[in-house]
């Protein structure tokens, strides 16, 4: 699938295929939108901000360069943003495929990674020798990682990102490292002729992950520990749609991470905290019926969890039938609406 | 609806280190609300922040569209999903004031810039909260100046006309999704802005800031949301 090159946002008219029940497939815009929801169903978004999360700086031991990205956050709660995974890069930028970039040093527990006068990242365990535990020390944190950090960007696109590129409509505190991407797409406009509609929203916070590493092997592990909140509001009312056999959205894949993680005993629970669940195609999905997301590449962690959805042979006609119409991958690209609630969905 | 609205509400102020938004934050701190402020100066942060230690204080420009995703993450980190946002923070434009045909386009672009658009890019950062909570009170500082065309007072005065504006259409788009939008005219104030401004002013006929604020307060606490525009 080709890549969306740029952070330009074309709204009601970017492409929405709609994969629905009995594995009908339709192709259609996000301005139509209201014609595949109904009444009562309920919408939950990712109400997390997108924080710049690519810092440059040096090993203090070494005074070797070095990039970190951000990969998830660890919590526990918005307030505290010192505890983080994070990988390690070498030379280059955002400019070169990740695949290309060169070896990072080789950092060991309790190094400094100084990242600026007031912004440093102690290493508290080496999970790889790329991927990190680090805290954060700064006498100003949130402002210096604003100040200091660069939004995590890839090749395929042309224009250097400013933080204001990586929001959604959503946007809300910010424990994010790359956008929950799938309302992209969305506009306040959109959303407000839903609600005309009866369509219900909530909210949860679930910090979107990094999505490459530019290594197989450390792909692997993705999506990694996230940390997510569901406040008591939001499961009343999922628990609520799913007692009144409501169809219930999830806008997003960091949404439904979060909502299949506080699944127990048939029901939602409203909590926070880390999440290690990995949604594969033999996962059995229990809180959402349809699923709002973008177009992914097939051999991803994002394509599992379509999978989980709906039947491997209607994604990948799907998806076959997008390529030939030209749909547009990543980030700034298309999205899919999935509603298979009748296919595989409990 | 007393003052006990005021309880464990998140409120930003911006410009809250001096005149009606000081009064606003140590009004409102009192009341038991969860207060954060902006304002440019470090000093008279930390001025405010040793007196009243739970304020949260955050340095930053409001006029630089850099500076907006910063600012509401930050105050979204440090104190939760805003309830009631205060756009306080003005700037007046060169001093003393000129007539309109003297004033620098830049001087003019730098007032819209704080005053107009500088609120306008926070209010549509912090909006997602209040319409997701399906609540919401945004309170933009206007002036007199915004209806009465005083000489001299040019930059400022566009860009409150422009803010009461503002507030009027915004209120009208979200009202019933639970946002209101209020654009205050809180008189004439014993406020170092005023004395720039004019600075032969008789201080004995400027209304204390504490006055306006408590009056801005209770309008809120009231949820009096009849007319947009309110001169108090």
């Amino acid at each position: 699938m080709i890549a969306a090159r740029s952070s330009k946002r074309f709204f009601d008219q970017t492409r929405l295929m709609v994969i629905s029940d009995e594995n009908k497939i339709v192709h259609s815009t996000v301005g139509n939108i209201l014609n595949y929801l109904s009444p009562n169903d309920l919408l939950i978004v990712n109400h997390s901000a997108t924080l710049p999360s690519s810092f440059y700086g040096h090993v203090r031991r070494t005074n070797e360069l070095i990039e970190i990205r951000l990969a998830a956050f660890q919590g526990p709660n918005p307030k505290c943003l010192e505890n983080w995974l994070a990988f390690s890069f070498g030379s280059g930028d955002w400019t070169i495929p990740t695949e290309d970039r060169g070896e990072p040093p080789t950092v060991y527990i309790g190094d400094k990674i100084v990242l600026g006068e007031d912004l440093v990242a102690e290493v508290l365990k080496v999970e790889h020798k790329r991927l990190l535990t680090i805290r954060f020390i700064s006498k100003n944190l949130t402002s210096e990682l604003y100040k200091q950090g660069h939004p995590i960007q890839y090749s395929y696109l042309t224009e250097e990102l400013k933080v204001w590129d990586q929001q959604t409509i959503f946007a809300g505190p910010p424990i994010s490292v790359e956008p929950p991407s799938a309302a992209f797409p969305f506009s306040w406009e959109i959303i407000l002729k839903l609600k005309a509609k009866g369509v219900e929203i909530a909210h949860l916070l679930h910090s979107a992950g990094i999505s490459s590493t530019g290594s197989r092997e450390l792909d692997k592990l993705l999506p990694l520990t996230e940390w997510y909140e569901i406040p008591k509001e939001t499961a009343d009312k999922v628990n609520l749609a799913k007692q009144q056999g409501r169809k219930i959205i999830a806008f997003g894949t960091t949404v439904l991470r979060a909502l299949e993680s506080a699944f127990q005993n048939g029901k939602i629970n409203a909590s926070s905290g880390l999440t290690t669940l990995k949604i594969t195609p033999r996962h059995k999905i229990q809180s959402a019926t349809g699923l709002i997301t973008g177009m992914h590449e097939l051999g991803t962690s994002h394509m599992e969890i379509l999978n989980s959805f709906c039947p491997s042979v209607a994604i990948e006609k799907a998806y076959r039938q997008a390529e030939e119409i030209g749909y547009r991958g990543h980030e700034y690209g298309d999205i899919s609406l999935l509603t298979c609630d009748k296919c595989m969905v409990a | 609806m007393s003052l006990g609205y005021w309880k464990n509400k998140n409120v930003f102020i911006t410009g809250g280190t001096s005149g009606l938004g000081l009064a606003l934050a140590v009004q409102l701190h009192n009341l038991g609300a969860n207060v954060a402020i902006l304002a440019r100066s470090e000093d008279k942060l930390q001025e405010l922040t040793s007196k009243y230690p739970q304020i949260v204080a955050i340095k930053a420009d409001i006029s630089k569209k850099e500076s907006i995703y910063p600012i509401s993450g930050e105050v979204q980190s440090r104190l939760g999903d805003i309830d009631v946002l205060f756009n306080v923070a003005s700037y007046l434009g060169q001093t003393p004031l000129r007539l309109f045909i003297d004033t620098d386009c830049e001087d003019f672009e730098e007032v819209l810039q704080t005053n107009l658009l500088g609120h306008f890019r926070l209010t549509k950062a912090l909006l997602p909260s209040m319409l997701l909570k399906e609540h919401g009170v945004v309170v933009n500082i206007s002036s007199d100046a915004a209806v009465n065309a005083y000489p001299r007072w040019g930059s400022y005065s566009v860009s409150k006309a422009a803010v009461d504006h503002m507030s009027r259409i915004f209120d009208e788009e979200l009202k019933e999704q639970g946002v209101r939008f209020l654009s205050i005219d809180p008189g004439d104030m014993n406020t170092p802005m005023h004395f720039a401004a004019i600075p032969d002013a008789n201080p004995d006929n400027l209304r204390s800031p504490n006055d306006s604020a408590q009056k801005i307060i209770e309008l809120i606490s009231n949820q009096d949301f009849s007319q947009v525009r309110r001169a108090i």
